[in-house]
């Protein structure tokens, strides 16, 4: 789907749930892998991506097509309501999610995520390495998440996170600088 | 370990690749069946306009009938006035006006006065006017206005109040003074007045710019001096005869003058 193909399903979307539910299902895995890559967490990857697309879908009217893709602008929400859990300071604790009805969990979604957290924790070296991540300041941790767990180019994530290249490439020179003395100590 | 090294790990590094199936589609549903699509119905969008513009209509309705209301009242008040014989007979032989009106306690009060002549004519020369006889008997000659006080329930006047100059703005011995002074200067008066004709009395005149104010649960006439200059009626009388004359002390000039007699033909003098 190219960027104009995106624009009209975003401007059907906001009147027509049939054209949300497209974009949904195109970018629901990538929301949720980049939340749970950042938290390590099924449950908070599950809490992040259903808070990212109730608030995508809250202010989807005020959504304006600037070029930045909309899959730009629901990393941003999910990076924002990282930012805030961290702010919490209830990291990896579930979320407050009143104003989001409760998703229902029967035995088989229950087992499902019984799996998930199984398969999550078999990968290890990305577990170690991320202990190591998270303790970087958040904006650190996003940049690396972005650039090398989620590939995004350099231009992506400078739309996502609305900061210039300059700032961005220094970031990330800074973030895997202090990762480096994070892994060897 | 080299930056390098360190991009070549993490470019590397085996993600968790985990989809779960039950959250996707739960969420889906939770979004789709969300409170914002049914917003976003016909009926909705109908309901929503109607919600923003009802109280912007009530407004305009409220505003319109405390905009129109009063002036209907008033109106209504005025017509009572028109129809009483006593007003009616006011304003057609002594030329009065209703001028101000005002609303209070389901009673309207109206202002009643003599019109306002300022013409060329009347700012040069003395208006002459002939009046009856009867009416000089009758003593109504110096009623120059009235506050009329009406029942708008039970659509009929209530009370008339007379209102004379004397009560609003009196006069001193030396405006009485100034006001004999001028009358004996001007010409016209000679002409009309016979020399045996003799001042009877000289008495404050009602000015013809006055309003009403509230003042202990009542309304009264009150004059702004600024507006309109202090005014004298100097009587005389010979023979049975009257003439009144109407002295302005501010511009020190004859306004008008009023001769009573049965002849309506005459022009003043015998």
């Amino acid at each position: 789907m190219d960027l104009n193909e995106e624009k009209k399903l975003v401007k059907e979307a906001k009147k027509n749930p049939e054209f949300f539910g497209l974009l949904y299902d195109k970018y629901y895995q990538p929301i949720f892998n980049y939340t749970l890559r950042r938290t390590a967490d099924i449950e908070s990857a599950q809490d992040l991506t259903s808070q990212t697309f109730f608030i995508a879908l809250k202010n989807l009217g005020k959504f304006r097509w600037q070029g930045v893709p909309f899959s730009a602008w629901l990393y941003r929400i999910a990076t924002n309501e990282i930012y805030n859990l961290y702010r919490k300071q209830k990291r990896f604790i579930k979320i407050s999610l009143d104003k989001i009805p409760e998703i229902p969990s029967p035995d088989a979604a229950d087992k499902e995520i019984e799996i998930a957290d199984k398969e999550l924790k078999n990968k290890k070296d990305f577990i170690k390495i991320h202990q190591s991540i998270s303790k970087l300041e958040p904006v650190y941790q996003s940049v690396i998440a972005l650039r090398f767990f989620d590939k995004k180019k350099i231009s992506e994530i400078c739309q996502i996170l609305g900061k210039p290249e300059g700032t961005i490439k220094s970031q990330i020179h800074r973030a895997l600088e202090q990762l480096k003395k994070l892994i060897s100590e | 370990m080299g930056n390098e090294d360190l991009i070549k790990k993490l470019e590397n590094i085996r993600l968790p690749e985990i989809e779960i199936k039950s959250h996707k589609k739960g969420l889906k549903t939770a979004l789709l069946s969300s409170s914002y699509f049914k917003k976003q119905s016909p009926f909705e969008i109908f309901r929503k306009s109607l919600v923003f513009s009802l109280p912007a209509l009530a407004l305009l309705v409220i505003l319109a009938f405390n905009l129109i209301q009063p002036k209907l009242t008033e109106a209504k008040a005025l017509g009572i006035a028109k129809n009483n014989p006593e007003i009616k007979k006011l304003i057609e032989e002594k030329n009065m006006v209703l001028s101000e009106v005002k609303i209070k306690d389901g009673k309207a009060y109206v202002l009643l006065n003599h019109q306002e002549e300022v013409n060329e004519k009347t700012e040069k020369t003395p208006a002459i006017k002939i009046q009856k006889m009867e009416e000089n008997k009758s003593g109504d000659e110096d009623i120059e206005g009235a506050i009329v006080e009406i029942n708008l329930n039970q659509k009929e006047v209530a009370k008339i109040n007379l209102i004379r100059g004397e009560d609003i703005v009196p006069l001193k011995d030396k405006d009485k003074e100034s006001a004999r002074k001028i009358v004996d200067d001007e010409e016209i008066i000679k002409e009309i007045i016979p020399e045996n004709a003799e001042i009877e009395k000289i008495e404050s005149s009602l000015p013809r710019k006055i309003h009403m104010v509230e003042e202990n649960q009542e309304f009264k006439a009150i004059h702004n001096p600024d507006e309109d200059g202090k005014k004298a009626h100097v009587h005389y009388t010979s023979d049975g005869k009257r003439w009144i004359i109407r002295v302005d002390l501010e511009r020190e000039r004859v306004e008008e003058i009023e001769y009573y007699s049965d002849n309506q033909d005459e022009k003043g003098r015998d």
